[in-house]
């Protein structure tokens, strides 16, 4: 059990690493395409400090993660990733508990789980929306997750980091 | 899970409830952008204008090295449109002339299209793979507006403008699939409704619906906006059309459209914040 001043410096890295990752993203990432997509880091964000953490701070750390992506990212749905984020967060966390222990076959795991979810909630949006394109969907979503999966590992190391920083003891 | 959800789901599930109203009404009530949107998009504005213009400038360098065969082979090429324009340009100007005597010889009230521009400066494009939008360096301190149209050097249409900050607005181009906006086809005068693809839209394409079921359109008929309800300036070219294709149920067709904006060569273009025009 960490003390409370130990807790707020760990989530204090937590943040600067995921805005470390948002910088990332913004500056370099989303300034080229692979196949056709840009690598999105966002979901693997989400799910991979999920994996290191407990179902209640790992969901809550995903649904901060979600809000700052909808401040910044233009989506037809306002909270759009509000909405999706909380659950990959949720299931990374449970998966790390319960079938795979953290480290990269975890994130790779949860993360392909959060691109996952986050397409077919696009592809259902659309549905909604008499747009339907299921097909065109999984063919972005399955490039994005291949394009995106090979940054899971930096971002899996950064994450580790933080954790082996504020958890001495482990 | 049955337990994790048992004591905590409800509170995470609120929390996520909460906070996606609170960004969903503060989006609907603001004619603008939602004032924690505008706040993070206002920050941002001027990082992504020094990275996008560092960005351009390292481009130029390299642009400046490039193939001068290929560049003199353009410059041929535009000679010769320049000419061809030139002349066509000659007999527009006759054309007006008469045009003028006509109307005054019948009453005819004078026609007009007049828009107020302003210029701005492509800071970002599409920052997911499910949208196809652009960041500008202008917002509601320079009069632009939700709805606002965009368009190139050259009048052809780019997007439309959907949310607006202090200093910033993002444009949905005319291939997102949140875009649809009265269209028609020169040629013919058929009405249609030009809409955003999922499928089309990483081809840069986008699908003109609600067609008449006797249109003729060709490969090529230029497309342009109808300006009806007056939401949208009437006349800004759309694109052209590249082929027509019978929708899934096989009982109506549509047309696949080319737009004529090249959105990857663009880095300068025009909102058109109000427009009059008398036809």
């Amino acid at each position: 059990m960490l003390a409370r001043n130990e807790t707020i410096f760990k989530w204090a890295l937590y943040a600067a690493a995921a805005a470390l990752c948002f910088l990332v993203q913004a500056f370099v990432l989303q300034r080229f395409t692979v196949w056709g997509v840009i690598p999105f880091l966002y979901p693997a964000l989400a799910a991979i400090p999920a994996t290191q953490e407990s179902p209640v701070p790992g969901t809550v750390f995903a649904l901060t993660v979600g809000v700052v992506c909808d401040l910044l990212l233009a989506e037809s749905l306002p909270c759009f990733y509000t909405l999706v984020f909380p659950l990959v967060g949720l299931c990374a966390s449970l998966i790390a508990q319960s079938w795979l222990p953290a480290g990269f076959l975890c994130s790779l795991a949860v993360s392909a789980l959060g691109f996952v979810l986050t397409g077919v909630f696009h592809c259902f949006l659309l549905w909604t929306r008499e747009k339907a394109a299921w097909g065109a969907g999984a063919f972005v979503c399955c490039r994005e997750l291949l394009v995106s999966l090979p940054l899971v590992i930096p971002t899996t190391l950064l994450f580790s980091a933080v954790r082996r920083r504020t958890h001495l003891d482990d | 899970m049955k337990k994790f959800l048992k004591d905590h789901g409800i509170w995470v599930l609120f929390a996520a409830a909460v906070i996606s109203v609170a960004l969903a009404v503060m989006s609907f009530f603001s004619n603008t952008s939602s004032p924690l949107v505008n706040l993070v998009g206002t920050i941002s504005s001027p990082f992504r204008s020094a990275y996008t213009s560092m960005v351009s400038w390292f481009n130029e360098k390299q642009a400046y090295f490039e193939d001068i065969q290929a560049l003199e082979a353009e410059n041929e090429a535009l000679r010769k449109r320049n000419a061809e324009l030139e002349a066509a340009a000659r007999q527009a100007e006759k054309n007006n002339q008469e045009n003028a005597l006509l109307r005054e010889r019948l009453n005819l009230r004078e026609q007009k299209y007049e828009l107020e521009l302003e210029t701005a400066i492509i800071t970002e494009r599409e920052v997911t793979n499910w949208t196809s939008s652009l960041t500008l360096d202008r917002g509601t301190v320079h009069g632009v507006e939700t709805g606002d149209c965009v368009v190139s050097s050259t009048n052809d249409l780019v997007g439309i403008v959907s949310k607006v900050g202090t200093n910033w607005c993002k444009v949905l181009t005319i291939v997102d699939t949140d875009t649809s906006l009265g269209a028609q086809v020169f040629r013919t005068k058929d009405l249609g409704l030009a809409q955003g693809d999922f499928s089309l839209m990483e081809e840069n394409r986008l699908r003109l619906d609600y067609l008449p079921a006797d249109c003729q359109l060709l490969g090529g008929d230029l497309v342009v906006t109808s300006g009806l309800g007056g939401y949208y300036p009437s006349d800004l070219v759309i694109g052209t059309i590249e082929e027509v294709q019978k929708d899934e149920s096989g009982a109506a067709s549509y047309a696949v459209i080319v737009p004529a904006a090249d959105f990857d060569a663009l880095s300068e273009v025009f909102i058109i914040k109000s427009f009059d025009i008398v036809t």
